[in-house]
């Protein structure tokens, strides 16, 4: 009888996705379970007490959907750490390799406006999804979250993955482009630390992909950035502000911000005129990417 | 006891039972039920997924241990499990007392 129970726990198991590995471990502890239970009472007992397969294989499977995506975005956020420190730390080095080539001088112009670009703008797509991943990650711990949600918290990883890799990619590709134009040692160390960091988020991506197999619990809506500032936003000082919740107008004071970010640091560098570019092109990025990206990232409020 | 209001508090009662003593699944049922005289009757299969939600929190950490010959999954609470269950018993104190001056 106590075979059959974990025969019928272990397809309940199968077919709600969860992996080799978690069956095999759920079912020795049934097994064990059971075989205690059936010393203190009858098997028969001990199996009616431990309940239905279908519905502990679906609770268990919903924990585990859970504790493997928040696992999964934080090892996303950790590969993405590593990922920015390689990136900080090459654009340091590059100024020991020369000056900072002209974005046109490459060996394909296009090309190498379109790479400077994407190492440009690609890292802080990165760093705002990874960041919204762990705030994400975070807030959800303990709590029995739905699949809508938990799939807003992989699609923020993934994009947050994949705008590193792309970063990393564009860095590697870039440092060939202007290869004449700086030291020697300098394409072959980039595409090194780019490689590692590659593998460095590999891992994650991987780990994401695995996270979307335990069937999850079909419950509530997907939570979105509100969610993830409510926080901030209830502090008295800040609820006095009466910030936005709207999204596009929370985008807009966003966008106001980083426009006065890429001003002042361009007024700082070369001038207003470099200050109005610099500004303007922030701005404008932050809100394609907020067009683009904003429902994938759960950033606008969900319905 | 209703076993909706039971359920509500499987992870209270848990971390309690775990901070007497760590144990196994079986072993935590049957404390609950031991503690509670009988009141709290736990769905068995339910504690497994209540202790993964409490692992995945960092709260509970576990090994496999054999003892008396039997190979039993143990679970012990962990630092933060401590502290999570000291403040959550307090709420739940403090809850409990307020209930009970509101219905006397």
């Amino acid at each position: 009888m106590i075979g059959a129970a974990l025969t019928a726990l272990d397809r309940e198991l199968r077919g709600a996705g969860v992996a080799l590995r978690d069956r095999r471990r759920v079912c020795a502890e049934a097994r064990a379970h059971l075989e205690d239970s059936t010393a203190a009472g009858g098997e028969a007992e001990a199996v009616a007490a431990f309940g239905d397969p279908g519905t502990v294989a679906r609770a268990v499977a919903a924990e585990l959907a859970v504790s493997s995506t928040r696992r999964a975005a934080l090892a996303a956020f950790a590969g993405l750490s590593l990922v920015g420190v390689a990136y900080v730390g090459l654009n340091l080095l590059e100024g020991l390799a020369g000056a900072p080539p002209d974005i046109a001088s490459g060996r394909e112009p296009l090309l190498g406006v379109a790479l400077t670009a994407g190492v440009a703008l690609l890292p802080q797509v990165a760093f705002v999804a990874g960041g919204l991943a762990l705030v994400h990650a975070w807030r959800i711990r303990g709590q029995l979250a739905g699949g809508a949600d938990l799939a807003v918290l992989r699609r923020r990883a993934l994009v947050g993955v994949a705008a590193g890799a792309a970063t990393m990619v564009a860095l590697g590709l870039r440092a060939f482009e202007f290869a004449p134009e700086l030291a020697g040692w300098w394409a072959p160390t980039t595409v090194a630390a780019c490689l590692a960091s590659l593998a460095a988020i590999a891992p994650a991506w991987w780990l994401l992909r695995r996270s979307a197999r335990p069937r999850a619990r079909d419950n509530g809506r997907a939570s979105d950035v509100f969610d993830d500032l409510a926080p901030i936003l209830r502090l008295p000082v800040v609820a006095r502000a009466h910030l936005p919740v709207h999204p596009w107008r929370f985008a807009g004071v966003c966008a106001a911000g980083v426009w006065a970010m890429g001003f002042v640091g361009g007024v700082a560098g070369e001038g207003a005129g470099d200050g109005l570019f610099f500004g303007t092109v922030e701005a404008a990025a932050l809100l394609l990417s907020f067009a683009l990206l904003g429902r994938a990232l759960g950033l606008r409020r969900a319905a | 006891m209703q076993t909706e209001i039971v359920r509500g508090h499987v992870d209270l009662l848990l971390l309690a039972s775990i901070a007497r003593s760590p144990a196994h699944g079986y072993g935590l049922v049957e404390d609950v039920r031991r503690q509670s005289d009988g009141a709290f009757d736990l769905a068995e299969g339910s504690v497994y997924p209540a202790l993964y939600r409490l692992e995945g929190a960092g709260l509970v950490s576990s090994s496999w241990r054999v003892v008396e010959g039997r190979r039993r999954r143990e679970y012990r609470l962990t630092r933060a499990g401590r502290s999570a269950f000291r403040r959550r018993a307090r709420e739940w104190t403090a809850f409990s007392d307020a209930m009970q001056l509101a219905l006397a």
